[in-house]
């Protein structure tokens, strides 16, 4: 039994509400005989590229900045992740055909979403069996090493959906403001995953932050990554009760590397995890810079009647282990 | 008969000689012979003076890579710490002594949070970390008059600060000197220790490494030392 799992970037992405053991960031879950299972690839992710160029992009370049895409996920020290180019094909993208297919299709209809990653996966494993990336031809693409400032990067939104297509969900880890056109305007970001894309022309999306690092190194890390990386873990509480969906972010000030995560229960508890070892600060805020349906499934709305707070004090991350539980209080706005 | 009294006065003058000698410590310590070396144990408080360790913000980069939203921003420092610090010296001449030293300092980290974002309350948070020293140095002491002598320290060695109930270490290296003064109140004491007194130090550490805030290079950080001090 296949069942279709859909994640569709900047406009929506259905995924788990919390994950087996309340991971930082949003990964993809799969619900299984009541339980909730974390996706990822098990065996190395073999890819079609479909056989169509569209302006700017060529199938070989599309080919290219997804073997690239893939070359910057699996480059994390303590990353263990391998994939494979299968050829290129004539199938469509978003077909359910058992084929991993990554190619351009046009959807006006779609005139917010860049791209799109959806799932087959199987049901009683609740493992991938193949993963399909459409990138909306719709929209002007380049594929220029320096980027053009008229059009989308291929390779910074191709690194974005190839973390979905691995199993990460969203990260929170940005601040915008709405358009006056509709939709919202990024005005900073820290991490490929946030669900906006930076303006035409830039080409910072192609490479990993700090919090894409933590959040693919807690899929795919190895013993290593064990030892030397740390946690922070703990719960979000408003008037004694736990906050669903409080995002939660970790500074580490000696680096400026900031990572996030979300309460993901309803005892408001979370785990931000794969974090280098040192000195946090960690800051808590209602999850207001993007579609809530990016993140959350309207059936869990996420709690967003608190004021933005911080913890009371640094926590230390040591190496291979957590910080012990903490508890952050916030205050109603 | 003259052979004896020649004995008779040379014990005499010999036990005349060790008679004395006590009256002549009450005021100042008998020196040591040239190919006796003295030692001290040194026990005692340290406190150490507020430093900055650095500021921080927490960036958002736009579409360039260049910083677009401060987050917040972060003033770090360590507050007053409060210590102790056991050292063993050795007498290597006259004036010159070489020291070992181990201490213990237990401090608050203070971070100023302010400038949020989206208008978060400003305030300070707090949590201790504990330095652990092991240091070896070198002492010279100069208007050693009386009972009361300066001196001049310069030391280096390793340290290791701690945090998060010691789950969090990080190791570094510390250094460096202190003017200070040394009193002796007993010096004819019987017992282990034949000296008694207090010594007193104003220093100023540098430190690399340990657990950082963000700051950058060296830090630099005055302490005060008061010592009991144990002469054998």
């Amino acid at each position: 039994m296949i069942r279709r799992l859909a994640i569709l970037t900047a406009v929506a992405a259905a995924v788990a509400v919390g994950a087996p053991s309340l991971h930082a960031y949003l990964k993809l879950g799969y619900e299984l005989n009541g339980r909730l299972v974390g996706l990822s690839w098990t065996k190395p992710v073999g890819y079609l590229i479909t056989n169509r160029n569209v302006t700017g992009v060529t199938a070989a370049q599309l080919q290219s900045a997804v073997a690239g895409a893939l070359g910057v996920w699996a480059s994390p020290s303590n990353v263990q992740l391998s994939s494979q180019f299968l050829g290129f094909t004539n199938l469509d993208p978003d077909v359910d055909d058992g084929f991993t297919v990554i190619g351009f299709r046009s959807r006006p209809d779609l005139d917010r979403t860049l791209g799109a990653t959806s799932f087959e996966i199987d049901a009683v494993t609740g493992q991938f069996i193949a993963a399909d990336i459409f990138l909306n031809s719709f929209f002007e693409w380049s594929a220029a090493a320096n980027g053009d400032s008229t059009r989308f990067d291929v390779a910074s939104v191709v690194t974005h959906e190839i973390g979905h297509l691995l199993g990460l969900g969203h990260s929170a880890l940005g601040e915008t403001e709405p358009r006056s056109g509709g939709g919202r305007l990024v005005l900073g970001k820290r991490a490929v995953m946030f669900p906006i894309a930076y303006p035409r022309g830039s080409v910072l999306d192609r490479s990993l932050q700090a919090d894409d690092i933590a959040g693919i190194t807690d899929i795919y890390g190895d013993a290593d990554a064990e030892r030397e990386l740390g946690a922070i873990s703990g719960r979000v509480t408003l008037n004694g009760a736990g906050v669903f969906g409080a995002h939660v972010t970790a500074f580490n000030s000696a680096t400026g590397d900031l990572v996030s995560g979300f309460s993901l229960n309803s005892n408001g508890e979370f785990v931000i995890a794969a974090l280098v070892p040192g000195v946090y600060i960690v800051r808590v805020e209602p999850l207001d810079d993007a579609d809530i349906d990016g993140f959350f499934d309207e059936d869990f709305p996420p709690n967003l009647n608190f004021r933005v707070s911080y913890y009371t004090k640094q926590v230390a991350v040591p190496k291979g282990g957590t910080s012990g539980s903490i508890e952050i209080k916030v205050r109603a706005k | 008969m003259t052979r004896q009294l020649l004995v008779s006065i040379g014990v005499a003058l010999a036990f005349a000689t060790v008679s004395v000698a006590p009256a002549m410590a009450q005021t100042k310590a008998p020196p040591k012979p040239a190919t006796e070396r003295g030692t001290e144990f040194l026990i005692g408080g340290l406190v150490t003076a507020p430093t900055s360790v650095g500021s921080a913000t927490a960036q958002l980069l736009d579409g360039a890579g260049n910083p677009s939203v401060d987050l917040f921003q972060l003033d770090n420092k360590l507050g007053m710490g409060f210590g102790v610090e056991a050292n063993f010296g050795i007498q290597m001449s006259r004036a010159l002594w070489f020291e070992v030293s181990g201490g213990w300092t237990r401090s608050n980290v203070e971070s100023d949070i302010r400038n949020d974002f989206e208008d978060a309350f400003e305030e300070t948070i707090s949590s201790p970390m504990s330095r652990f020293t092991l240091q070896g140095g070198v002492l010279r002491y100069f208007h050693d008059k009386g009972n009361s002598a300066w001196f001049l320290r310069g030391a280096a060695g390793w340290m290791r600060e701690t945090a998060g109930g010691n789950t969090l270490t990080g190791d570094g290296i510390i250094g460096g000197g202190g003017l200070g003064w040394r009193h002796w109140w007993v010096t004819s004491r019987k017992g282990a220790a034949n000296r008694v007194g207090l010594r007193l130090e104003g220093r100023a550490d540098i430190r690399s490494g340990g657990i950082s805030l963000g700051e950058k290079g060296i830090r630099f950080g005055p302490a005060g030392v008061a010592h009991l001090v144990f002469g054998f």
